[in-house]
């Protein structure tokens, strides 16, 4: 039982950071409409970047921020500079030049940094705390509670601030709100910097437990991505919930379903989408879609 | 250009008759090189056949070319299957897993079939080092090569093989675009809910596609495993994957010429790629896929039917011509889905 337990905190860990990356998926597709397959290099770039400064002698904490405010840079490049080109062509444009940017920066990384796995820090202690009879570790409660401020900052942003109010607009219905004197464009690029830094973020809990490598992140996109189309593509509360189902179920999967062991994990995100598919097509939290001829 | 432009049969027959000339000319390692671009060039027809012509989008080649390849080996060398019958074989066991696969995820549009299909990418890995008493596991299988006949020498032999092989294939997908299941397949692509309400079983339709293109996959992997002699479990990761569908849309997705020109692509990238850096490959590919889909999303293939268009339309025709430099030649699909 304890044993489960153990798996079940382990998972909701893991899940946090999934949850995260899903979150980053879909604020862009609310912004843009675009899933964007290179959300994950992205985050393992702007990792890379908080390593640089580690370099540096800054702190941690300063290291991650200015990560953050490094991805927040990227998200509005990318968007403004390839996107924005691309998006309402119709066809499947903007999910190649996403693929596109996932090669891309995944060699720039290797380039630029190494291809080498890199030791990066955690931001929490290695203890851990008692709790009904198992052993949980700290850094997986701290991970779950950055979630959780995440959550709440993006919350107030985008519900109480004029910010928000704006952003939310723009997303919802560009034309209507570009003439009511919306700025839908500086929006939309708002949307894939916060995106990017949400991500950054992601990448920066993740790293200490895999190591920080070019490849550290093509697995973790396709758990964010099913965590995505488990809570539904437009539903970022559904992302959260999502992230954290995907991240139990596989901590389960992995530690009691011995075909699947410690190795073939990446059967968990398929099961779940194929379940997905034949009972909730729209994710647990997601509306349904509507096609208009 | 929605369909195959249908070249001129001689400059065709003088191509073809040039590669096939071309192995006894050529010293062994050029020969291998381009047997491996006849290779990619089948995976990446395939995948133009389930996402230039069909419209869905897959990046999960490499995955089926890895199963391809495994089959291939495990009847070869350890089931003792004469070589030429292994290659049918491993094109069927391709054709029924991507039907397996592609049969929930079909149902419906949207993203659940990129997202599928880029697990199968980081699936093949794991699963053929836990597979490790039908794979060989980390250390791969080797396979042996096929005994040439007549007088040919052996890298001669798998390329003409691999060409006779790709050709037969070329025709049949020239064959299968310009049918009337063809053209079910362009409906779907431009207008899936037009498609379905002239009777189009869209579902079934691209189930079937992506089982081709998995079929084709799965002989390209056949293909692989004779031209290099051996399979392992890094052989078709990632970079495989994305670059086979980078080059796809690079060389022109609804082209016949674009899959042989992004076949090349992924043949020669990594090896100009890796004398400047061994991440070069992965920048190459994703900037080279970026510009393509800005400024000739026809591909390279595309580019004379682009030119031909500007030519005969020399007025600009887009007030926005600035923003978007080039429109995709065929018929634009209006953005069909909305969240409500």
């Amino acid at each position: 039982m304890s044993e489960i337990l153990q798996d079940v905190f382990g998972g909701l860990a893991a899940g946090s950071i999934y949850g995260a990356l899903a979150l980053a998926l879909v604020f862009v597709f609310r912004a843009t409409g675009v899933v964007n397959f290179a959300q994950g290099e992205m985050a393992m770039v702007s990792t890379f970047f908080a390593l640089s400064l580690l370099t540096l002698d800054l702190p941690l904490g300063v290291a991650i921020a200015g990560a953050m405010a490094g991805a927040f840079v990227l998200g509005m490049v990318v968007e403004r500079v390839l996107i924005r080109q691309v998006v309402g062509r119709g066809d499947h444009t903007p999910s190649i030049v996403t693929v596109g940017l996932f090669l891309a920066f995944n060699g720039l990384a290797g380039w630029i940094w190494s291809l080498d796995p890199q030791r990066f820090p955690s931001m929490f202690p290695s203890d851990s705390v008692g709790f009904l009879g198992t052993r949980i570790a700290v850094s997986a409660i701290g991970t779950v509670g950055v979630l959780l401020l995440v959550v709440g900052v993006l919350y107030v942003v985008f519900d109480r601030t004029r910010f928000g109010l704006l952003m939310r607009a723009a997303a919802s219905n560009p034309e209507s709100s570009a003439l009511a004197g919306v700025p839908v464009n500086r929006m939309l690029m708002a949307g894939w910097g916060l995106a990017a830094a949400v991500g950054a973020l992601a990448g920066a809990l993740i790293a200490p437990q895999v190591f920080l490598s070019p490849g550290m992140m093509g697995p973790v996109i396709v758990y964010a991505l099913a965590a995505a189309a488990l809570g539904g593509l437009n539903s970022p509360l559904g992302a959260v919930v999502g992230g954290w189902i995907i991240g139990v179920a596989e901590a389960l999967a992995a530690n009691h379903v011995s075909f699947i062991g410690a190795d073939l994990k990446i059967l968990v995100p398929l099961v779940v989408i194929f379940f997905v598919l034949l009972f909730r097509p729209a994710g647990l939290l997601g509306t349904q879609e509507v096609a208009r001829v | 250009m929605t369909r195959f432009a249908k070249p001129a049969p001689v400059a065709l027959a003088a191509f073809v008759a040039l590669l096939v000339f071309l192995p006894f000319y050529l010293p062994p390692y050029e020969n291998g090189q381009i047997t491996l671009v006849f290779i990619f060039a089948i995976a990446i027809l395939g995948l133009n056949l389930i996402a230039g012509y069909t419209g869905q989008l897959t990046v999960a080649q490499s995955f089926f070319i890895g199963i391809g390849g495994y089959v291939t080996a495990i009847l070869v060398a350890d089931a003792g299957f004469p070589h030429l019958l292994a290659i049918p074989l491993s094109g069927i066991v391709g054709l029924v897993l991507g039907w397996l696969i592609a049969l929930p995820v079909l149902r419906l549009r949207g993203f659940y079939l990129m997202v599928v299909t880029l697990a199968l990418v980081f699936l093949l890995s794991p699963l053929s080092k836990r597979l490790d008493g039908l794979t060989g596991g980390a250390d791969g299988l080797v396979v042996p090569a096929p005994a040439p006949p007549g007088g040919l020498a052996g890298d001669q032999w798998i390329y003409l093989l691999c060409l006779v092989v790709g050709i037969v294939l070329f025709a049949a997908a020239a064959r299968l675009v310009r049918s009337p299941y063809g053209a079910a397949m362009i409906a779907i692509r431009d207008r899936e809910v037009v498609a379905a309400a002239i009777g189009i079983d869209a579902a079934r339709v691209k189930t079937r596609v992506f089982a081709v293109a998995a079929m084709f996959a799965g002989i390209a992997g056949s293909l692989y495993a004779y031209a290099i002699s051996f399979v392992s479990p890094d052989s078709f990761g990632m970079l495989l994957g994305l670059s086979l569908f980078a080059g796809a849309f690079i060389g022109g997705i609804s082209t016949v010429g674009g899959a042989l020109i992004g076949a090349t692509f992924v043949q020669f990238v990594p090896q100009i790629g890796s004398s400047i850096n061994d991440s070069m490959t992965g920048v190459i590919f994703g900037a080279a896929v970026i510009v393509s889909m800005l400024l000739f999303p026809q591909g390279i293939a595309g580019i004379g039917a682009q030119l031909a268009r500007l030519r005969r339309r020399p007025a600009p025709a887009e007030p926005d011509a600035g923003d978007a430099p080039s429109r995709p030649t065929s018929p634009p699909a209006p953005k069909e889905t909305q969240q409500a």
